[in-house]
């Protein structure tokens, strides 16, 4: 066989790996106004304005830099309900605040961003619906190659048709120094099949975030909208390493009109756990 | 007078030939088995012997009462030309445009190039007008605008479902088995359905011969053997044939793991009891198995990916007399596939499979010289058995466990079709299939009609027209950025409903009276609806709610379709031109909005020649262009809040779907054969091919890459450069 594996290896050694072509696309410019939005202990909301960015924009990897690099720092930006209109503050790079916002259930909320810079305007509506809560909430641990944690919940569902997400992450306790992009964030997210006051009850792990325990977890639920559950669930699918391979490149839904991004607004129920008391 | 006609290069009978006296002017035809019969009191006979694909025989014969069974061989046109013999379809008489429909024989593709060495039928069959092809190197081909999974890959008769080896590098066909390979992509006969864009109908090798044959091939990938032998006085004919891939231990002679390998075998049993009938029984089986373990304590992982094609057919011929001929088909096709992956803790098992069974009868009638029917009707039920996946360990919670259910669907087709040559330059051909299919709780009926109708202005050329609704009740889940073998197929349900195709085509022939040439042109239209698509961002691989990530939308194509054959003494050449387009609309994709159809390439060009500049030499050259793809590269960027606290994640931007017009490709490969002593009955063919002469990237994806300055930039890379490969193939 000593001839035929010389001639292989001759044929092998000939074949060559083609030089890869290199393109220019020219593609629409990437300067789409950016929103996105929390409110955090149900009463403070934040927004982060920023341009989004060309795909061969070299950025740092520093999510303090990043964002100060793609902020929107002079532009005004309000929130009118009922009515009712303020104006968002400046808090920091991108940052903007309102301090104390009245929320009442199935309220309607309109975002106005102004950029008189560069005569951009974009705009977007959310609506605040009914709280929903944990009637049971608590974390199990399995060790094996690593702390696998399960989360156990249970609550009561809301009138009609609803959408709910509940998330798991370590919490923060110092916000100076604090790297955005280091927080990983576990979305479980659960459609109710009319089950109108009924208990659902589940469970499920969390893959996603490396714990030990010593940390402490924050297990929240939300009662959200169906346009921001689709949004959720595509983010969801996109993040699984055995689907990305077959997955087609799609764009996500917006709810901002001249933008893109999502503006949303949600009650939250916290529940803090430390991992060692379980 | 009585004997056979023989195929001189493989001793196979040729059915149908026609015995030709021009003195009398009268002649007759060999029956299926090649046998004819002469009745004459004269010495001499002048006889001229013809059959599609073979030379003519010119032969005067002396008759004595001790010689009067002869047989005839003949050559087949390959012999002269050593070239690609396109020709139009014999069994559809309506269709006589060559860009419509074409045959082409796997002997007649013998010395053209390939990737070390496996002559591919399918992989030339692609090269015909009206074909785009997908990534490099795959399986996959989009007919006149349609989607991969529109083409109805037949085996005798038989479905084949994954039609590829090496991840869809090489057709499963093995060319020692193979005859002939018929696409048809317009002016459908009425007996085909199930399927909206092209019918490639792979006919195996009859078996029977006068004596034994091997025949044989080793090469860069694999090797091949061949045996055909006849029994009981020429009553009974078996063929065996084998391949298997060493690929894997051809990678690891310099140092690389290539854990893949994949193994064909097929048996054809042909039982001639009578002249009238013929009863032909093949199996094929083909598995792939790509097997790749560590046992590294840190990188601990199993897998093993498994895919099987198993098909068996039964075929009856049977000769009810001089007018009437019918053809009774049963037959069988599974394809299933098993992966099994292990990594640390956590188990994925999944298990899916389709298996039909097949039942179909054909009449033929020839009422007179002029009119001819076709009808019949076929009963087929499926089994699907989508994805079963069980899991265990850290992953079980990704991916749960899943019993899905298993789905029945029956089908049945019941077709008439006509052919009348209603004043003598006129053909008319009408056709209907009505077609069924019933799935749980609801049954689809479906009407099918077919119209051809040509033109013969003369003996040169032609004009002809058609049209035919196609209807298809099963598609097959795959991501259009990547087929996989693992992709399921999945039928019509309450909730999706059966695609419809409609196709109108116009087109012309001529051939050229002084040198061997014909010039063949088509343009099409299809309206295609309830086309299947995915919503974005779904799961395709181990889903289970198929029903609900499926989209149905719109599509249309339509385009232009040249094809030149000139041939010479030594020389024969051809090319092909296609200019097409295809777009999409679907409510759920691209916000509504009209797009680009993946492989919507807007011209496609092949231009093939073979010169025989020896007895014993051969070159041959093909030489393909194929404008770029579609496709949605990434072209931004954003970052917002996650949900939570204090997160931040950041989010791709994409053009528009299929935005983006992937670099034009082009290629060359080269052959050169060289045949022994061709007197002798140990023929051998040494063949050495260049793919890819100029190294070219095809490109097939879009990566963000780092320049060397630092910044980024675009690259497209290609999957082959240049393959150099030696075979050799041998018949005896």
């Amino acid at each position: 066989m000593k001839p035929f594996n010389r001639l292989y290896l001759i044929i092998l050694l000939l074949a060559c790996e083609p030089e890869p072509l290199f393109i220019d696309i020219s593609t629409p410019e990437n300067d789409h106004i950016v929103v996105s939005s929390n409110l955090y202990n149900n009463e403070q909301l934040i927004v982060l304005l920023t341009n989004s960015y060309d795909a061969l924009e070299s950025q740092p990897k520093d999510s303090e830099e990043l964002i100060k690099q793609l902020s929107l720092d002079s532009i005004l930006a309000t929130i009118e309900t009922r009515g009712q209109l303020d104006t968002l503050k400046h808090l920091s790079e991108g940052f903007y605040w309102h301090p104390q916002i009245t929320l009442n259930d199935f309220q309607s909320f309109k975002l106005q961003i102004r950029d008189t810079l560069r005569n951009r305007f974009v705009t977007s509506e959310s609506q605040i619906l009914p709280k929903v809560t944990f009637d049971m909430a608590y974390p199990t641990i399995e060790e094996k190659f690593d702390t696998i944690v399960s989360i156990h919940y249970k609550f009561e569902d809301l009138k009609g048709t609803n959408w709910y997400m509940i998330n798991v992450q370590k919490a923060i306790s110092n916000f100076n120094n604090y790297n955005f992009s280091k927080t990983k964030v576990h979305t479980e997210l659960i459609k109710d099949n009319d089950q109108s006051g009924k208990s659902i009850e589940g469970s499920f792990k969390v893959l996603n975030i490396k714990f030990s325990r010593k940390d402490t977890i924050v297990v929240s639920i939300s009662n959200i909208t169906e346009n921001y559950f689709k949004y959720l669930e595509l983010r969801n699918n996109e993040a699984n390493w055995l689907v990305e391979p077959t997955q087609e490149p799609f764009n996500y839904p917006t709810n901002v009109i001249g933008g893109i991004g999502f503006f949303n607004l949600y009650y939250t129920d916290n529940k803090y756990f430390i991992l060692k008391d379980h | 007078m009585i004997g056979k006609i023989y195929d001189a290069e493989n001793k196979q009978t040729i059915p149908f030939a026609n015995i030709y006296r021009p003195l009398s002017k009268s002649g007759t035809t060999a029956n299926l088995d090649g046998a004819y019969e002469i009745k004459t009191k004269k010495d001499s006979l002048n006889l001229i012997i013809s059959a599609v694909g073979f030379q003519k025989l010119d032969t005067t014969l002396f008759l004595n009462e001790e010689n009067t069974h002869i047989n005839f061989y003949l050559h087949p046109q390959i012999e002269i030309l050593n070239s690609i013999e396109i020709k139009a379809s014999k069994e559809d008489s309506s269709i006589v445009n060559i860009v419509q429909s074409v045959t082409i024989k796997q002997s007649q593709i013998e010395n053209m190039p390939s990737i070390g060495g496996e002559k591919d039928i399918i992989t030339f069959t692609k090269l015909m007008p009206g074909i785009s092809k997908g990534i490099e190197a795959g399986s996959d081909m989009f007919v006149r605008g349609g989607d991969a999974d529109q083409n109805l890959v037949l085996l005798d008769h038989a479905v084949v479902y994954n039609p590829t080896h090496l991840l869809s590098f090489l057709s499963v066909f093995n060319p020692d088995v193979i005859d002939q390979v018929k696409l048809v992509k317009g002016g459908f006969h009425a007996k085909y359905g199930n399927r909206l864009a092209s019918v490639l109908d792979v006919e195996s090798i009859r078996a029977d011969a006068e004596d034994y044959t091997i025949k044989g091939g080793i090469g860069l990938i694999s090797s091949r053997l061949a045996y055909r032998q006849p029994l009981f006085k020429n009553k009974l004919h078996l063929q065996l044939a084998a391949r298997r891939t060493y690929i894997d231990k051809v990678i690891k002679l310099i140092n690389k793991d290539l854990p893949y390998y994949f193994y064909d075998l097929s048996g054809i049993a042909e039982f001639v009891p009578s002249d009238k009938n013929r009863i032909k029984f093949s199996y094929f089986l083909s598995t792939d198995v790509l097997k790749a373990y560590n046992d590294d304590i840190r990188k601990n992982y199993h897998s093993n990916f498994r895919f099987v094609n198993s098909i068996q057919s039964l075929n009856w011929t049977h000769i009810i007399n001089s007018r009437f001929f019918s053809n009774l088909i049963f037959t069988r096709s599974l394809y299933k596939h098993k992966t099994w992956l292990q990594y640390k803790d956590s188990n994925i098992n999944q298990n899916s499979s389709l298996n039909d069974i097949n039942l179909g009868y054909h009449l033929t009638y020839q009422y007179n010289d002029r009119l001819k029917s076709d009808f019949g009707l076929s009963l087929k039920l499926y089994q699907f058995k989508p994805n079963q996946v069980n899991t265990s360990g850290r992953l079980a919670a990704s991916i749960p466990d899943n019993n899905a259910k298993t789905l029945f669907t029956l089908e049945n087709g019941l077709y008439y079709h006509i052919f009348y040559n209603l004043w003598s330059k006129i053909t008319i051909s009408p056709g209907l299939r009505i077609s069924s299919v019933s799935v749980t709780n609801k049954t689809y009926i479906g009407f099918e009609p077919r119209l051809n109708l040509t033109y013969q202005v003369n003996e040169r050329l032609n004009f002809s027209t058609s049209y035919t609704r196609m209807i298809q009740n099963m598609s097959r889940v795959s991501s259009t950025e990547l087929s996989l073998p693992t992709d399921l197929w999945y039928p019509v349900s309450e909730s999706i409903k059966p695609q419809v195709a409609d196709q109108v085509t116009a087109g012309a022939q001529y051939k050229f009276p002084k040198i061997k040439g014909v010039f063949g042109m088509a343009v099409y239209l299809k309206n295609m609806n309830r086309l299947i698509d995915f919503k974005d961002g779904t799961d395709l691989t181990f889903n289970n709610n198929i029903e609900e990530i499926i989209v149905q939308g719109w599509g249309i194509a339509y385009g232009l379709e040249l094809l030149l054959k000139m041939e010479a003494k030594k020389l024969s050449t051809w090319a092909t031109y296609t200019l097409s387009r295809s777009e999409r609309k679907f409510d759920e994709i691209n916000h509504g909005e009209n797009f680009p159809a993946r492989y919507d390439r807007r011209h496609n060009f092949a231009l093939a020649g073979t010169y025989k500049f020896h007895s014993r030499w051969a070159f041959s050259a093909v030489w393909e262009f194929q404008s770029g793809a579609r496709f949605t590269p990434l072209t931004g960027q954003y970052v917002v809040l996650t949900p939570g606290i204090g997160g931040l994640e950041t989010i791709p931007l994409y053009t528009s779907k299929n935005g983006v017009k992937l670099p034009d490709s082009h290629r060359m490969d080269l052959s050169l054969s060289f045949f022994t002593n061709p007197q002798k009955k140990f023929k051998g063919e040494w063949s050495i091919n260049i793919y890819n002469v100029y190294n070219r990237a095809m490109p097939y994806t879009i990566n963000v890459t780092k320049k060397p300055d630092g910044g980024l930039q675009y690259e497209q890379p290609g999957l082959f450069g240049l393959i150099p490969s030696i075979s050799f193939n041998f018949q005896l």
